[in-house]
């Protein structure tokens, strides 16, 4: 009736105990068996064979299947590394394990007057996952992406044994790692600079978009005025209201009072359970369908409404029946970086392209970013649409027309966002490509970080 | 007030400590490895807790018995003292080298018994008190795999039984749990009969219970059943299992 003892080492060229479990990427669209080793101890991460390939997977929310072994890696869960090792209430600088997820940072930070300001919209991603797709939230283009809060990381490979790295000590292999997909070794753990939290509600405007068209202007003119804003848009809707839809600025009501920390709901999701509906919901019809009602209800509350920080900044944690709703097959994202100066063509395109082919767009959404790229990161000025699609045939011709369009516009794709990127695609658009291989080459001759997403990217 | 737990780095150890840490209790945590601990200890410390950490390998069960000793101020009360640790050994199927076997049995029993007998005088003399132990199904009959490890956890079981009846009238709480599967590292990887329960919601039923009686408790509770059933097999029935 007991557990049989872990096997030896020789079972899986580790020392750890191996589970052959078939994963999900969260978008639906990669399934494959891995071995998945998880360790719980530091001894653990020491005891796989030098030599054998690995990479790190935490909270399993990548669209991409980055936390995907390439053929013959191993799969390291480090969810139980999931330690806040210091908070100064004074500077805000949190340490944390890499598993830490960022609903404990906020249980952490938001009672004491402070919060992080660069985060995705879901509770149980982890930081190691936020420092390898170097992430960004609502507010990008005031406070960058995830890379400006970490002020420092600690790394293990085995070739070089434990790392302390920062923007001065190892600044190549520090940016390597800050948007560098897990592939320079096993983050352990990371130094992070919050923000002091100015209220704790966010008061969020809502400003109608007439068409797509306006975007861009809008989002420019309201920026200043706001620390968070977004763009929601019915691409479905054809004519003159293609990419109708609303604007959201938000910012801190100062001086919002002190509200008493209560555990937020938070509804589970995670890329398992997300396709447990068989049948998707989402086809061309029921898509309008949803649009349109999504705009009319959107446009039937009060302008201006507010929200407790929790629910503003993780959304996700109450609308995972969205992403249920594709069902098994999943769904497709793009999204896109485009230079301010070719939003009228990315626009013109788009309502060329969805006019001639209307494609169940679920969700468009716009946000602007402002950031210096390099190597590998989503990051520069412009303006970044996100787009999702139900998989399948009108999905797969969307995807061709996105990776020409953005190519040509000299945007760059989310390459974490995108589980089926071509490599091709990504070298054209990073102009740092070769420099970011060429330096993990440098950094790792045997290059033994490796996954599905290095190896579909040629990486 | 203070709460020691022994085997406090991982699994339902681990558990344990944080839910006891999440209180902002004083806890002691014992652990093999410091690299383990530090954050643990700093994890709860920020919580609010107050920990002291004793990194020492569990085999060394007297060594260890003094340390924690050692770090109790004459006048510090003890709350509590859980042993959720235990080790399992490749090959344990009888051939263990004498070695290996009693290095089991330093861990999984003479650890408990080394650290207990150490405390438990200050423990009597305060009158009050929880001491908590952590067997294994494994241990429920004895079978041709885990043959050391199911005796040493059975000794232990004996070893609890004992204690509660001296404790039993002079304030203490002794409680034996019998611990089913747990998803931890010992059962991670392995297809096993039943469904491995979460350590994090054992470890939550197993603090709110602690302290308010004495005796024995499988967790998950339905392993009581199964344990009820198998320990009545007729051996001709029992010899051609193979679990």
């Amino acid at each position: 009736m007991s557990a049989r003892p872990p096997e030896g080492p020789s079972a899986a060229g580790t020392g750890l105990p191996v589970a052959e479990l078939d994963l999900t990427s969260f978008d639906g669209r990669v399934r494959m068996r891995q071995s998945v080793a998880r360790p719980d101890r530091y001894r653990h991460l020491e005891m796989v064979a030098p030599d054998r390939l690995r990479i790190t997977r935490g909270g399993g929310y990548s669209y991409a299947a980055a936390g995907f072994g390439a053929t013959g890696s191993l799969v390291q869960d480090g969810r139980a590394f999931d330690r806040v090792l210091s908070f100064d209430e004074d500077t805000g600088v949190l340490e944390c394990e890499a598993g830490t997820t960022l609903g404990k940072i906020h249980d952490v930070a938001f009672p004491r007057g402070w919060y992080l300001p660069v985060q995705p919209g879901y509770p149980h991603i982890t930081v190691g996952g936020c420092i390898a797709a170097d992430v960004h939230g609502k507010n990008q283009f005031a406070d960058g992406n995830f890379h400006g809060v970490v002020l420092g990381l600690r790394l293990f490979h085995p070739r070089h044994g434990t790392l302390d790295l920062d923007a001065r000590r190892e600044p190549e292999v520090f940016d390597l790692t800050c948007g560098g997909f897990g592939l320079t070794g096993h983050i352990l753990s990371a130094r992070l600079r919050l923000s002091r939290l100015p209220g704790t509600r966010v008061r969020v405007r809502r400003v109608a978009v007439p068409r797509f068209e306006e975007t861009m202007g809008l989002l420019e003119s309201h920026a200043p005025q706001s620390t968070f804003i977004y763009t929601w848009h019915d691409f479905t809707a054809s004519g003159d209201g293609f990419g109708r839809g609303f604007l959201y600025a938000g910012e801190f009501v100062s001086g919002s009072p002190a509200e008493g920390h209560s555990q937020p709901r938070i509804v589970e999701i995670d890329s398992e359970t997300r396709g447990r509906w068989r049948a998707p919901f989402f086809n061309g019809f029921t898509t309008r369908a949803f649009n349109a009602a999504y705009y009319r209800t959107q446009g039937w509350g009060p302008e201006s409404r507010e929200l407790g920080l929790f629910p503003f900044l993780f959304p996700v944690a109450r609308k995972v029946v969205y992403f249920e709703l594709f069902g098994t097959r999943g769904f497709r994202e793009h999204q896109v970086l485009i230079p301010r100066d070719r939003f009228a063509s990315l626009a013109s395109s788009l309502r060329d392209y969805l006019g001639r082919r209307p494609t169940p767009v679920t969700l468009a959404s716009c946000k602007l970013f402002r950031g210096v790229p390099k190597y590998l990161r989503f990051d520069g000025d412009g303006l970044c649409l996100a787009v999702d699609v139900p998989e399948g045939p009108d999905g797969e011709r969307l995807s061709v027309f996105l990776d020409g369009l953005v190519r040509d516009l000299g945007g760059r794709p989310n390459i974490i966002k995108d589980s089926r990127l071509p490599r091709e695609i990504a070298q054209a658009c990073y102009p740092e490509y070769d420099a970011f291989r060429d330096g993990l080459r440098r950094f790792d001759p045997q290059r033994l970080f490796a996954s599905e997403l290095s190896e579909r990217l040629g990486l | 007030m203070t709460w020691i737990v022994v085997g406090a780095s991982a699994g339902l150890g681990r558990a344990i400590a944080e839910s006891l840490g999440r209180e902002g209790r004083s806890l002691v945590l014992v652990a093999g490895d410091e690299r383990d601990l530090a954050p643990l200890s700093a994890d709860l410390e920020v919580a609010g807790a107050r920990i002291r950490v004793i990194a020492h390998d569990a085999a060394d069960h007297a060594g260890l018995a003094s340390r924690i000793a050692e770090s109790l101020s004459p006048e510090e009360e003890i709350e509590g003292l859980l042993f959720p640790v235990g080790a399992m050994a490749p090959g344990d199927d009888g051939t263990l080298s004498p070695e290996e076997a009693e290095r089991l049995v330093r861990i999984n029993f003479l650890c408990a018994t080394s650290i207990v007998g150490g405390l438990l005088p200050r423990m009597l003399r305060q009158g009050k008190g929880v001491i908590a132990g952590f067997g294994s199904v494994a241990a429920v009959r004895g079978r041709s795999q885990n043959v050391v490890y199911a005796a040493s956890k059975r000794a232990l079981e004996s070893y609890f039984e004992s204690l509660r009846h001296l404790g039993e009238g002079r304030g203490l709480s002794v409680v034996f749990y019998t611990l089913g599967y747990l998803d931890t590292g010992l059962a991670y990887g392995k297809r096993l009969l039943f469904p491995k329960a979460d350590p994090a919601r054992v470890a939550g039923r197993v603090r709110r219970e602690l302290g308010r009686e004495s005796g024995g408790r499988y967790e998950p509770r339905w392993w009581g059943m199964l344990a009820a059933v198998v320990r009545r097999l007729p051996w001709f029935v029992f010899r051609r299992l193979r679990f």
